[in-house]
């Protein structure tokens, strides 16, 4: 085993990925040209590559991937044809008058555009241009009504059917197999999709009720400007109409999935087509926007499917260096806890969030740390959660995260950018207090899954 | 010219996402109604999917979706971008390309020989068909990572 040379094979590889190139391409080819390299000074076997097109094929033919693009599709229509803001704006009506009530309401509809788009950037951008505005205006201060739109913009990642999730279930239920094959066990286990996301419900729902109670807290004097606002045009928002369908259309999708009638690809194309319907039905549908709309999963789909192309690269010659030895032996002998070895892990993940997109993450990290860490015993539906929940607050963690990149491109200028991160920490604080619950007490994500598989 | 065919490729695969999504609803209908399920719509739907992704690659490619991490380099000159750029294409994409054609042309070539059909009964014997989309995705790569290379070196020729 040549521990130099994996070492260096990562740092080339993170070096390459920061210079600002397409990250799948850069992981495909650092690969190559270091599989190159070893082939002439004789330290890497030809022969792995070789497993490169039946791995293509392979996620050509996985089934269970087809929800990617059709959630993605879901998730475009509900918020090209502005379903998903009307959704907001409908939702304000309930809570004009209660303290805190607009962020509240933020919350609320953050959770459920989660549910229905489940893509962190645009949940943040939707809420940010929608709602803080009327925020400022009514008095909150602008950290609050920041963090807030930040927060809930993120729970995207974690409240099902996030992408998050379903790529989750197929990366850690590979990982689990090995794991389980290693130790010669022929018939192994699987991580589903639906056992993901039922264990998603649970931590799904206390976050933003967390959130609202510390909202509460923070008894935020409403100015009352907020009725002459023209952002509210009540006379347009009727509840049926805006509010109660696209609900219905993700409560539907949901438990369909979770209570197993419908595998989560049919469900993904019934939401797609559901959401479709919606707007038709709301005559919000036109040819160009129903193009576009098409066009844009294409473009999304095709690049988490590359990341996963050139993942697959990465992990093959990493694999030809030996690379799983020095995993196994960098988590297993050099650490003899096994809670360590996992928080290490989930460490790592929380700060690699801050330069890569959870895609990247999922793809490179699992696969590499996958095995070694199941073949500690963990359950992997607790392991899924708490991944989800890492890289959530990873993304919302100043100064790197994400989700507040996304803010502040749509923030107005006189918002200093110290107090989006002010506003922030108090939810970053409840997603730590969340993940430590969750990992002292695991039930709280296994307890629906294994209800449901009895 | 090469931007003409791959925007008409994502023409084409906008009706292929929208053919996957008509024919799932249906499967799901006859499930639920006749009880039955046929395979070879399934491994249909699946094959969809696959021509979707895989031939979608060069499309994100040339609308420059790919994600890529720009915290070192947001701030760089149109010009500078535009090397980086083509250090991109050249060290990174078009390596990748021509490797995925050079190790996929065997498989698909030997799945041809025989006329690959499907391992489960019922299913759809067009499989070497199936395999064929990863060396074409490779060249749809290739001619797209061209097209952007020749239009880099443009704009680096008018800057002068």
């Amino acid at each position: 085993m040549n521990a130099e040379l994996i070492i260096i094979f990562i740092l080339i590889t993170f070096v390459f990925l920061l210079s600002g190139i397409p990250v799948a391409f850069v992981l495909a080819s650092t690969s190559l040209i270091f599989a190159s390299l070893g082939i002439l000074f004789g330290f890497f076997d030809f022969s792995f590559l070789l497993a490169v097109p039946n791995r293509i094929y392979g996620i050509m033919t996985n089934q269970n991937l087809l929800a990617v693009p059709l959630f993605i599709f879901m998730g475009l229509i509900l918020e090209k044809t502005k379903i998903a803001e009307n959704l907001l704006t409908s939702m304000n009506i309930f809570y004009k008058d209660t303290s805190g009530g607009l962020a509240i309401s933020v919350v609320i509809v953050g959770a459920l555009m989660a549910a229905s788009t489940g893509i962190v950037g645009a949940s943040v951008v939707t809420l940010g241009l929608l709602s803080l505005p009327v925020m400022i205006k009514n008095g909150y201060p602008s950290s609050i009504a920041c963090g807030t739109i930040c927060a809930s913009g993120t729970l995207g990642q974690i409240i099902p059917p996030s992408l998050v999730l379903i790529l989750l279930a197929d990366v850690l239920s590979s990982a689990y197999q090995q794991a389980q094959l290693n130790a010669g066990i022929f018939a192994p286990e699987t991580v589903t999709i639906s056992d993901l996301f039922a264990g998603a419900i649970i931590p799904g729902l206390l976050l933003p009720i967390i959130y609202i109670l510390y909202i509460k807290f923070q008894k935020i004097e409403c100015s009352g400007v907020y009725s002459d606002s023209q952002y509210i045009q009540t006379e347009n928002l009727s509840l049926y109409k805006y509010f109660i369908p696209p609900i219905l259309l993700i409560l539907i999708v949901l438990g369909s999935i979770i209570f197993g009638i419908a595998t989560p690809s049919e469900a993904s194309a019934l939401g797609a087509a559901g959401a479709f319907f919606l707007a038709l039905s709301q005559k919000r549908v036109s040819k160009i926007i129903i193009h576009t709309t098409a066009k844009e999963t294409i473009k999304l789909t095709s690049m988490v499917f590359m990341i996963l192309i050139g993942a697959t690269f990465f992990s093959l010659v990493f694999r030809g260096l030996e690379g799983e030895a020095f995993i196994h032996n960098l988590l297993l002998v050099d650490v003899d806890n096994k809670n360590l070895s996992l928080i290490i892990v989930l460490l790592l993940m929380f700060f690699l969030g801050f330069i890569l997109d959870f895609i990247e993450i999922i793809f490179i990290i699992i696969p590499l740390f996958g095995p070694a860490l199941f073949s500690l015993g963990f359950e992997p539906i607790w392991i899924g959660i708490l991944i989800a929940m890492v890289l959530q607050t990873s993304f919302l963690t100043p100064p790197f995260g994400f989700a507040l990149f996304y803010l502040r491109g749509v923030a107005p200028k006189s918002i200093p950018t110290f107090e989006i991160y002010k506003g922030v920490y108090p939810f970053v604080m409840i997603q730590i207090l969340v993940i430590v619950i969750i990992f002292l007490y695991p039930e709280i994500a296994t307890f629906l899954p294994n209800k449901l598989s009895n | 010219m090469i931007d003409n065919i791959t925007e008409s490729i994502a023409n084409f695969l906008s009706y292929v996402l929208f053919l996957m999504v008509i024919l799932i609803v249906i499967s799901i209908l006859f499930r639920f109604i006749f009880n039955i399920s046929d395979i070879a719509i399934q491994e249909l739907i699946m094959y969809l999917h696959a021509v979707l992704f895989m031939f979608g690659i060069s499309y994100a490619y040339k609308e420059d979706s790919h994600v890529k991490i720009d915290i070192l380099s947001n701030n760089i000159s149109a010009k500078n971008s535009q090397i980086l750029s083509i250090i991109g294409v050249i060290f990174f994409v078009m390596p990748f390309a021509i490797f995925l054609i050079y190790i996929s042309a065997d498989m698909t070539m030997r799945s041809w020989l025989i006329l690959e059909g499907s391992s489960e009964a019922g299913g759809l014997n067009l499989v070497f068909v199936l395999k064929t989309v990863i060396p074409l995705t490779g060249i749809l790569i290739l001619l797209q990572a061209i097209s952007k290379l020749l239009k880099n070196i443009e704009y680096l020729k008018n800057e002068c």
